[in-house]
């Protein structure tokens, strides 16, 4: 049977905060079915009345009383629900409120007084300004957002620099700060590999292949896509390299980027000529000897940037990483199982990435073999005319500005990749589709088992039309990130998709699958 | 301790009277005093907004830091406080005068005033304000505010308070003598130390006096219907929603607030009226949505009725 039980404290003020978190935090209790929390004026009362909330004593407080009053099963003692309250009150007394969330920067400094860094995600236009005022306040930043102009980003940055703080972005994706990930990242072990990377994904591939290969990581800096450009200089790269190499914690240190302009990279590498820590650099396709000349390991993949590292820790030998973790034989038989059920005609792949730079780092792989068109091509030539067209080869990375204009990011919404695998299954010439699967914080909560549908319908239509689509995939992830891998990777297994322990093994699959095609068909494209 | 502000209105009271008083309440950022006569007194911290009968100080970033609790004795003299039991002694001689008065030299805005509203209705359909289900309940009657209405409430709290408030807007429009009576009904409803309805009413009337002078209507007009919802307030909401209400009712806000409505109607460009937005937001949990809904549904309203109905929409 529901019966009314109330409490009622005299005199007694809370502010709205505390009084939203006591109403929401009763509620949650499944045996209460009704609940009212406020102050003890005649239309709370009233509403009371009107809910079968009320009694006479309830009918008898003042404005300047708070009344928590319940319609529960009779067994729930009101006992239990104001200690509810007390456990709610006390927490707010030692400054916690789990449910607050400030609204502005200002507030959340107050709320959090001991905070050192503020992670920004607001359109572009609105997140220089808060980052201007973080770092007035001696806050760290990382700016999520991207359309900063560069000149705020400058601007920022040597702000930034003027007090000895990070300022990580804008338009960076991955960071992880004494262990804690923030925006894209994953879950990898603590250890002493210190990163400093312009590339969200890129620095993902290395730290889940740093956690696969046994090792961890010290501290993760982004400092945005932007910061080697010329016109910023490598600010931040700098400001990371020099925190890393006076951090005890870091025994090694590692640094990607797209290739920088040539004069920032010969800074960047200048810094590092008086290091006592071993070095590797994966400047993505960047000039190899330029970094050799400085002492530094120059790396071939973002795997290979992982081995290094890892190798480094471990005082093995350093060597680069070009093959396979699998033995060649079986390589060799999956090459020749894939590509033995195309049909004449199957030739080209499709890359559908949804992480940027494990798109470039794919076409770097395949670009010596194959003329591949993309919205982000290794050379102007290969621009996609329309990007929402394939054409020949194409790789597309999805968290380009012309799929995520007002937009969620690929990683989190997979609709647009889904839409494109389905409408190139209609293409006779698609024989490989490559794919990447990013877990971690940040991503979607299951971006394989949101793809599976499509996987499964591309295949099948593929199949009806008496040909068959090979489907090469990679996932970027741990096994302690939320969405699990062994999970994604089973479901992935399960609807015959090929999968491979890195994104840089993926890709030399696929370029082995179509050079096998190529091959029989005694057709190079 | 040093004050830094002082409010104009409660100089004058402490210059001529010795008043004692006692603590009402005591938050992070504010502690409220009943004086022996019954005035309401606030001491905030330096982060908070100057507001009427305030008393802003230096040094104190947060009152929970000191054993100042409910019931403690409290004296006002002409150029200090002094907290008896803890012998702490603010002095406030020095402290720059605020006066509460609503001000209207300012250069009124013809062409961006639109503009500022479909922001305002923009941050609020985004917002989580209690009064949404409000703005729905006008979205039925009155042309303007028609993003709301997909906003549905209909819970039992709802259907409460629905049919009393538009009652309460349509006479709040008409100027009618019944807001008296129609204001009780609604008056306090809401949670929080300020309950929501009251955050609206305080934006409605606040809104009422300066839109009354952006229409070159008479102001006293405005202030004869502001001064009818609050006639019998005492004893119907919390004292703190008391006094704010009674402020409101002359157009007396605190900075945030008033700031937020000169710039809405004045020539300010947007980043400072969204600024204004933002710090108004901040108030409480949902009291500054509240608050902001009032500013809007009352401004919306009066354009509608002064400026060719929503001929303004953009």
């Amino acid at each position: 049977m529901e019966i009314v039980k109330y409490s009622i404290l005299k005199n007694t003020y809370y502010d709205s905060v505390t009084l939203m978190n006591i109403s929401k935090e009763i509620k949650k209790n499944e045996s209460i079915k009704q609940a009212l929390v406020g102050m003890g004026t005649d239309l709370n009362k009233e509403l009371a009345v009107n809910l079968n909330l009320s009694s006479p004593e309830l009918q008898e407080i003042t404005p300047n009383d708070f009344f928590v009053s319940v319609l529960t099963d009779e067994n729930t003692a009101i006992e239990d629900v104001i200690n509810q309250v007390h456990g709610i009150l006390n927490r707010k007394k030692s400054s916690r409120s789990d449910d607050y969330m400030p609204k502005t920067l200002d507030s959340a400094i107050k709320y959090e007084p001991d905070s050192n860094l503020v992670l920004i995600s607001l359109p572009g236009e609105y997140a220089a300004q808060e980052a201007k005022k973080a770092l007035n306040n001696n806050l760290n930043v990382m700016i999520f957002s991207d359309n900063v102009t560069i000149k705020e980003e400058k601007e920022l940055k040597d702000l930034a620099i003027s007090k000895g703080l990070l300022m990580m972005g804008p338009d960076c994706g991955t960071a992880i700060i004494n262990n804690v990930p923030l925006a894209f990242a994953n879950v990898v072990r603590k250890g002493h590999i210190g990163l400093v990377g312009a590339s969200g994904t890129g620095l993902q591939e290395i730290t889940v292949l740093i956690d696969k290969l046994g090792e961890g990581v010290s501290q993760v800096i982004g400092t945005g896509g932007r910061d080697l450009d010329k016109e910023i200089g490598g600010s931040m790269m700098l400001l990371g390299l020099k925190a890393l190499m006076d951090d005890p914690e870091t025994h090694v240190i590692v640094l990607i980027s797209k290739p920088p302009h040539p004069e920032v990279a010969e800074k960047v590498l200048k810094l590092t000529e008086n290091i006592n820590k071993p070095l590797v650099v994966n400047f993505i396709g960047g000039d190899k000897d330029m970094i050799e000349k400085h002492k530094a390991y120059a790396c071939i993949s973002l795997e290979d940037a992982a081995r290094k590292a890892a190798a480094l820790i471990r005082n093995e030998m350093v060597e680069d990483f070009t093959g396979f973790s699998q033995p060649i034989e079986e390589i060799n038989k999956i090459v020749e199982a894939e590509a033995g059920k195309f049909v004449q005609g199957q030739k080209y792949f499709r890359g559908f990435y949804t992480g940027g730079t494990l798109a470039g780092e794919a076409m770097n792989l395949l670009g010596k073999d194959f003329e591949i068109y993309s919205n982000i091509p290794l050379s102007p030539d290969f621009k996609l005319e329309n990007v929402m067209v394939s054409f020949k080869n194409t790789c597309i990375d999805f968290g380009d500005d012309a799929f995520t204009i007002g937009k969620p990011h690929p990683m989190i919404d997979p609709a647009a990749r889904i839409e494109r695998l389905l409408h190139d299954a209609q293409d006779d010439e698609v024989a490989v589709v490559l794919m990447d699967f990013v877990l971690g914080y940040g991503s979607h909560k299951d971006p394989a088992g949101e793809m599976l549908p499509a996987i499964i319908e591309a295949k099948k239509s593929m199949k009806e039309r008496g040909k068959y689509l090979s489907i090469i995939g990679y996932v970027c992830g741990t096994d302690k990130d939320p969405q699990g891998l062994r999970e994604t990777e089973n479901k992935l297994k399960e609807a015959g998709v090929v999968l491979m322990p890195s994104n840089a093994q993926a890709a030399k699959l696929t370029g082995l699958i179509l050079n096998r095609v190529s091959k029989e068909s005694g057709f190079i494209e | 301790m040093v004050a830094e502000s002082i409010c104009e209105e409660l100089k004058t009271i402490l210059k001529n009277d010795n008043l004692i008083g006692k603590i009402h309440s005591v938050f992070q950022n504010a502690i409220n005093i009943i004086s022996n006569d019954n005035h309401f007194i606030t001491l905030i911290t330096i982060d908070k907004p100057m507001a009427p009968q305030a008393i802003r100080l230096f040094d104190i970033k947060s009152f929970l830091n000191y054993e100042i609790e409910k019931e403690m004795e409290i004296s006002f003299r002409k150029e200090y406080i002094w907290l008896r039991d803890l012998n702490i002694k603010i002095t406030t001689d020095k402290a720059f005068l605020w006066s509460p008065n609503p001000i209207f030299s300012y250069t009124k805005d013809k062409e961006e005033i639109l503009i500022k509203l479909s922001i305002m209705e923009k941050y609020l359909l985004s917002g989580k304000s209690f009064c949404l289900s409000f703005l729905n309940a006008l979205s039925r009657q009155h042309t303007g505010f028609e993003p709301f209405s997909d906003k549905i409430y209909y819970d039992d709290t709802y259907r409460f308070i629905n049919d009393r408030f538009l009652k309460f807007i349509y006479a709040f429009m008409k100027e009618e003598d019944s807001i008296k009576d129609l204001s009780k009904k609604i008056i306090g409803f809401g949670i929080g130390l300020t309950p929501s309805m009251d955050d609206f009413i305080c934006g409605m009337m606040v809104s009422k006096v300066y839109l009354s002078h952006y229409f070159n209507h008479k102001i006293d007009s405005a202030l004869r219907v502001n001064s009818l919802i609050i006639e019998d307030i005492d004893g119907r909401t919390t004292r703190v929603s008391e006094e704010m209400l009674k402020f409101s009712a002359k157009g007396y806000v605190n900075q945030d607030i008033r700031n937020l409505i000169i710039s809405l109607i004045s020539k300010v460009s947007i980043e400072e009226f969204e600024r204004n937005i933002k710090k108004v937001a901040d108030f409480g949990f949902s009291s500054g949505d509240d608050i902001i809904s009032g500013i809007y549904t009352c401004s919306s309203l009066l354009f509608n009725q002064y400026a060719g109905g929503r001929t303004w929409k953009l």
